[in-house]
């Protein structure tokens, strides 16, 4: 282990420029990614996931394709095996045919073998010619993001950078800088010798490379010198151009909002070029195909799923972490959420799982990816085989068992709670289980909401059928309130509703990774769950992580027709009230409020499971003037951001401050969330108190006046 | 694949976005009208064509010649001269074989790489397209990528709008590596077999 994420957290913390910046452009990203994507339609994505899918299980077969077309029409064809072996050919290459100088396209295959240091220690002189890209070079450091290298630099600091490294003095200016990096490029295309790009795809039919770029640098590059050079990963291959035109379509508008990118380059040769002697000369074109894992990674049951990226880098502007740390510290090579599997298969797992714990588990990139991509599941399996290896760090461990200190703080309520204000035990708890001291704890309930229930859940013969009740631990040992609210809800609702043994839904074990525990309570909560749902139960949860880990997370990991058939019967409470509500079946003899405003912040495991924000249409039909902002995730990550300091309070917190200050400047009188720990998020940071929909729900249905 | 009938208005509007211009003609003259206030108010010394019929790449030449810029058919430069004269061009002027009205897109194919940095180099490009030449939509593309890939080897441009970065601070700023300036001439009425790649 070469890093120490705590440091480098810690740094990357106290720039504050950087972490403004980066927010507002992948807050802008984010946008203009969701506006562009509009027109897909859950059947279009499932049909680009399809043609991925398919593509990664065909690779060998449209590998032998294309290399055939590649040779028919004169192209040279190298198979690399490793890193070593892609940056061997293309230096034994530039030696013999005598290249001097060689111009890049930017290529995240060419970072991935650190091609560039290859080719400068064999006295080669590299530049790159993407804007973003050349900044970064010019720096000495790495790109920061997939597809916006440079998004770590301010104007400022690039303005600065040229007059360092070129002793040209020019405003802060994004323009003037374009114009100068055009007309100091633009020497370099001519005089180069060789071309160097990726390819965003390869069409095995025709034997083509498609090149994207917005800048038109990648035409330069593969237009003028004598030799183009194109390493290109295997998963970059589709069999047909039926395929290539659909992931064409959705590749700009996933990546930077745009509905077509600027320049799409298709060639399968090298054509002839006019000479700057004077005449015409054939460019030689090499492909250079790069394995390096990731025929590997295709037989990995988990892992494979990686190799479906398009390399948009949505997921990158809505991961919270990523958002201000960046990618220097949130990443390797690659970075960014889907760069932690990317590294995995291309640098190993120790490189992965150095920054694997930034990872939170929100499930946002997930949520964003056009292929559906199970970015979660693949870093929590990292998680996990280096913690089998090397030992799971202890605080995770301590948090992943969270229920048992739930239980006992419950069992000795009041004296937990009056422990956990004092700060002579806050700083035991710190020192003993990693909980930073400052999180705001909540106050444990005396009795157990099974304790408070009883009496409450029997049958009434109800008319809409049966619910089986999901509580989480938190609703059980700490805001039992919200419990109580639900059980009373779906009552009044006509729903029998049931309580079987269950356990906390185990996400705290799945974000760290110790997949074995989370298994453990899966099957627990699958086969008590299942008793019922086998005799035409619904399950229902008011926490949204419970509902998505039934719905989500168990079906995976146990991969059993019971968990499966309790998923496909899982929701959480206002999805599943908002569905009688349509179909007219909800009572809708409740109080309407006045003047009552409020925040909704949006959990973001609710988003997958509901995808049209029932919780908003409930506010209104309450009255309840209501106010939706989004900066995405909170930061808390469940347990994430109660760890002490900078492996997670610290971070948590900073994620936390556009959404927390703009409710602490709102007018509304509280917020509504139905997440029980983005509430302990809130609550610690904005000036507000936070309720649950269902608490409100509930008060209206009794005609309470609202809290 | 032929487009709707609001095709061109929509191709137009697209580019608009795009920061391109795009102007719809009924005739060639008009075109060569163009042009030529175009190179005036450039005030551009060298004009290249490539992609267009003898007749009209004629009429043109002699339209941008009264404009005062010299002006050359592609194929008509000796070899040896060629890729300075375009690394001096200040507009490109060539055909397109398709154009997409949903994207505002351009698609080319080029025999050779003197034809495609005509539409690389020069700060300024203008692209000529006839109206039936439009298509709605990029995903209609698909057998005519795979046909236009198997037939030999021209490479295939798509082009939509002028080159753009926004790789510092997420400002959009036009004219990086490619042209500044994207004109998309669409001419309605031209007679069939009078572009390039047809």
């Amino acid at each position: 282990m070469g890093r120490n994420l705590v440091a480098e957290v810690s740094e990357a913390l106290r720039n504050r420029n950087q972490i403004e910046n980066l927010r507002r452009s992948m807050l802008h990203m984010r946008d203009k990614k969701d506006a562009a994507m509009i027109d897909y339609t859950e059947k279009k994505l499932a049909e680009l996931r399809e043609i991925r899918y398919s593509s990664i299980s065909s690779i060998e077969e449209n590998v032998r394709e294309l290399k055939e077309k590649l040779e028919e029409n004169g192209c040279n064809f190298y198979f690399a095996k490793t890193a070593k072996d892609a940056c061997e050919y293309v230096v034994s290459l530039a030696k013999a045919k005598g290249v001097k100088r060689i111009v890049k396209a930017k290529s995240m295959t060419a970072e991935e073998i650190e091609l560039n240091k290859w080719l400068t220690a064999h006295g080669f002189e590299v530049v790159e010619t993407d804007l973003g890209e050349w900044l970064v070079q010019l720096a000495g450091q790495r790109p920061s993001h997939l597809i916006t290298p440079a998004i770590h630099l301010s104007r400022h600091d690039i303005s600065k950078l040229i007059e360092e490294k070129l002793m040209v003095k020019l405003p802060a200016d994004p323009k003037e800088i374009t114009r100068f990096a055009r007309s100091f490029l633009r020497d370099k295309f001519l005089r180069a010798d060789m071309g160097i790009t990726g390819a965003n795809l390869l069409v095995a039919e025709t034997g083509s490379l498609v090149i994207v770029t917005n800048e038109g640098n990648g035409r330069l590059v593969t237009a003028l010198p004598r030799i183009h050079v194109a390493i290109v990963g295997v998963e970059k291959l589709v069999k047909s151009w039926k395929d290539a035109v659909r992931v064409l379509d959705v590749l700009p508008k996933s990546a930077t909002g745009q509905k077509m990118a600027t320049y799409v380059t298709v060639l399968n040769a090298g054509s002839e070029t006019p000479s700057p002697d004077g005449g015409f000369i054939k460019r030689e074109l090499h492909l250079v195909l790069l394995d390096n894992g990731r025929l590997d990674a295709a037989r990995d049951s988990i892992i494979s799923d990686a190799l479906n990226c398009i390399r948009c880098s949505a997921c990158f502007n809505v991961c919270p972490t990523y958002r201000v740390l960046g990618g220097h510290v949130f990443g390797y090579i690659y970075s960014g959420p889907i760069g932690i599997p990317w590294t995995y298969i291309s640098h190993g797992l120790e490189n992965a799982a150095d920054y694997a714990p930034l990872c939170i588990s929100c499930g946002l990139c997930r949520e964003t990816c056009p292929i559906g991509i199970d970015i979660p599941m693949m870093i929590s399996e990292i998680k996990r085989r280096y913690g089998e290896r090397k030992g799971y760090p202890w605080v995770d461990r301590r948090l992943a068992g969270y229920e048992g200190l739930l239980r006992l703080a419950c069992r000795t309520s009041p004296l937990s709670n009056f422990l956990s204000s004092t700060s002579v035990s806050r700083w035991v708890l710190e020192k003993l289980i990693g909980i930073d001291r400052r999180v705001k704890l909540p106050r444990f309930s005396r009795r157990t909401l099974r304790d408070l229930a009883e009496g409450l859940i029997v049958s009434h013969g109800g008319s809409e059928g049966k619910v089986v009740y999901f509580a989480d631990s938190m609703a059980y040992y700490v805001d039992t309130d919200v419990g109580l609210a639900t059980i009373d809800v779906l009552q009044r609702n006509g729903f029998d509703v049931v309580m079987p043994p269950q356990k906390g839904s185990g996400m705290p074990s799945f974000l760290y990774g110790l997949l074995e525990h989370t298994k453990k309570v899966a099957e627990y909560n699958v086969r008590h769950a299942y008793e019922y749902v086998s005799k035409g139960y619904d399950l229902v949860s008011a926490e949204p992580t419970a509902a998505y880990c039934f719905r989500f997370i168990y079906p995976r990991l146990l991969e059993s027709k019971e968990a499966y058939d309790v998923a496909e019967r899982s929701y959480e409470l206002f999805g599943y009230l908002s569905m009688m509500l349509d179909r007219g079946a909800l009572d809708l003899r409740f109080r309407r409020y006045k003047d009552v405003k409020a925040v909704y912040h949006i959990p973001c495991h609710s988003r997958r499971l509901s995808k049209d924000k029932p919780v908003l249409k409930f506010l209104e039909m309450l009255g309840i003037e209501t106010e939706f902002i989004d900066y995405g995730c909170c930061g808390m990550g469940g347990t994430w951001g109660m760890k002490r300091g900078y492996e997670g309070y610290e971070v948590s917190r900073v994620i936390a401050e556009p959404l927390t200050s703009a409710i602490s400047e709102s007018d509304a009188d509280f917020v509504v969330t139905e997440c029980s720990l983005c509430k302990i998020q809130i609550e610690r940071f904005a000036d507000k108190k936070v309720f649950h929909p269902v608490l409100l729900l509930d008060k209206a249905y009794k005609g309470l006046p609202l809290p | 694949m032929r487009a709707g009938s609001d095709a061109a208005q929509r191709l137009v509007s697209e580019l608009e976005k795009l920061g391109a211009v795009g102007r719809l003609f009924g005739s060639r003259g008009e075109v060569v009208k163009y042009l030529a206030n175009l190179v005036m108010e450039r005030r551009a010394k060298l004009v290249l064509i490539s992609g267009l019929d003898q007749e009209f790449s004629s009429e043109l030449r002699r339209g941008i010649a009264s404009a005062g810029a010299s002006c050359f058919e592609l194929d008509d430069v000796d070899p040896k001269d060629l890729r300075r004269l375009l690394e001096k061009a200040e507009i490109g002027v060539t055909g397109a074989d398709l154009a997409v009205a949903e994207t505002g897109s351009l698609v080319l194919t080029t025999r050779n790489d003197a034809e495609r940095l005509l539409s690389c180099l020069p700060p300024v490009h203008v692209a000529i397209i006839a109206k039936e030449n439009i298509v709605d939509s990029f995903l209609e593309l698909a057998e005519w990528f795979k046909k236009m890939q198997s037939q030999g080897t021209r490479t295939v441009s798509v082009i939509t709008g002028p080159s753009r970065t926004a790789d510092i601070e997420r400002e959009i700023v036009l004219g990086v590596h490619g042209p500044h300036e994207l004109h998309v001439i669409i001419l309605d009425g031209m007679p069939d077999g009078e572009k390039s790649g047809s």
